[in-house]
């Protein structure tokens, strides 16, 4: 199949331009697997996630859509569909999508093979103001439809209004990884701090969180949050987890996530672990911010040198929080908006089996380069730091890395923002 | 919304002004922080070459 020219964002391009001419930094590893490409599916709006059935079946949401499924015959159902949507087998009226918000996450249970559950998160207008919701659906026998939702949480904070932020309007910083752990089963739920600066450290809000629920949406045993806090609470601190991995020996819980004009993390989640995000006024040298929420201070819509950002407004604040979790990687102190992570599994992958991988969206902010990219990334067991991150040599077109997946045919699968579903295949 | 509009089917003309925008330092959506730091520097000429590549590639 021949890739089709979408039309990627202007800062794409402006960045593209502007890089011309400046020395390449990532070179790739001598040993690393030769790769090729199909596109799975074109003309999709936003897709946002993959979850596979072990015969290839590929459950997918699309942002603004809704929930659809591509069979291993090449026929693609289209499940559920949000509010004013067409073609899709049943609607939930409820469903909306705005800004960064939408449907989200999809995962696939455990047992699906006898429970035949699949888990959303979405955003939902059942409230005023709305909330993101993770809803439990049963996939009927040939895959046409599902019913007998379950909104397993309810509560998870949406942003309803814009606010004087870079990024600032409504649906912002809206977390939506759904992941299940192969270790204790559990699902894990990522969330975001909606630019609301109480979020984070709340012991009751669930945004810049990551939740570990069972498949009704009771709080995991072993969640072992602070005193006071929501039992459903795995980590805390958070800004904005988009990403949501386990290393496929340890099992290590290892979280992505979208740092503020600089520091994207990869973060090891430990159960009660505060990731050492707060950007409340007024406290840790802040002085007022605009609307309440220091998150891209100082100067927000100014560019400036990313460390000294850091500084004033660090991703992990460790002289406030001494014991946060720390995080193996910072991306180079740059945030270029890396959104998802997954590891590669497999004889297939050479050098690369064992590695992680994590896709870059691109935001090119300042001296930033854009950064959309895929990299390949050699993670200690403990996830605790990194040995080597080397740049994937892509077989297509950069474009906003949404969502990377290995599909059980072991090669690895990403939906770009710009309406793809792309197959890397190691050779 | 998406959270980036799309640049398919815009004419020169809408790209170049939003540009121009851009570089004057107007507040023209959320991401306009973005957009803005890039457009600083550009030159009348850069905008125009932009606006054309832009518009005659995407549809």
């Amino acid at each position: 199949m021949t890739p089709r020219i979408t039309a990627p964002s202007l800062l794409t391009i402006m960045g593209t331009a502007m890089m011309v001419g400046l020395p390449a930094t990532a070179f790739a590893s001598t040993d690393a697997p030769t790769l090729d490409h199909n596109v799975v599916l074109s003309d999709l709006d936003n897709p946002w996630d993959m979850a596979f059935l072990p015969d290839g079946t590929m459950f997918f949401t699309e942002k603004c859509l809704g929930l659809s499924v591509l069979l291993p015959g090449g026929d693609v159902n289209k499940l559920m569909g949000m509010a004013d949507t067409e073609g899709y087998a049943s609607t939930e009226s409820d469903l909306f999508c705005e800004g960064q918000a939408g449907m989200n996450g999809v995962a696939v249970d455990p047992e699906f093979d006898d429970n035949r559950y699949l888990y959303v998160y979405s955003a939902s207008s059942t409230t005023e103001p709305g909330t993101n919701r993770v809803l439990r659906l049963v996939v009927n026998d040939d895959f046409s439809g599902v019913s007998e939702r379950t909104d397993i949480v309810e509560d998870i904070p949406y942003k309803p209004e814009a606010t004087d932020q870079p990024f600032g309007g409504p649906g912002a910083h809206n977390g939506g990884r759904l992941r299940f752990s192969p270790d204790d089963g559990y699902l894990y739920v990522a969330t975001g701090d909606t630019h609301n600066a109480e979020v984070p450290q709340s012991p009751t809000l669930l945004g810049g969180k990551v939740l570990r629920i069972d498949r009704d949406g009771n709080a995991a045993e072993g969640n072992t949050p602070p005193e006071g806090f929501d039992a459903r609470i795995f980590t805390y601190g958070h800004r904005n987890v988009q990403g949501l991995t386990f290393h496929p020996e340890t099992h290590q819980p290892i979280a992505a996530e979208h740092g503020p004009w600089h520091s994207d993390e990869i973060t090891a989640l430990v159960a009660g672990g505060n990731g050492g995000w707060d950007p409340r006024p007024n406290m840790a040298g802040r002085d007022d911010c605009p609307d309440g929420y220091c998150g891209y201070e100082p100067h927000q819509m100014d560019a400036m040198e990313p460390s000294e950002r850091a500084a004033y407004m660090p991703m992990t604040d460790f002289d406030t929080y001494p014991d946060a979790m720390p995080p193996a990687w910072e991306n180079n102190g740059l945030s270029q908006g890396m959104v998802s992570a997954e590891f590669l599994t497999g004889e297939q992958w050479g050098a690369w089996n064992g590695r992680m991988v994590v896709g870059f969206m691109g935001i090119g902010f300042g001296d930033t380069p854009v950064g959309q990219r895929i990299d390949v990334i050699d993670i200690a067991e403990d996830g605790l730091s990194v040995h080597d991150v080397t740049e994937m040599p892509l077989p297509m077109p950069s474009a906003r890395f949404r969502s990377l997946v290995q599909a059980p045919d072991g090669s690895l699968y990403a939906a770009v923002d710009e309406g793809e579903i792309h197959q890397i295949i190691p050779e | 919304m998406a959270s980036f509009p799309s640049l398919a089917g815009r004419d020169a003309d809408y790209l170049s002004s939003r540009l121009m925008q851009y570089r004057a330092g107007e507040q023209v959506g959320p991401n306009t922080a973005l957009m803005a730091s890039n457009a600083t520097d550009l030159s009348d000429e850069e905008i125009d070459n932009l606006a054309d590549y832009m518009s005659e590639s995407f549809h």
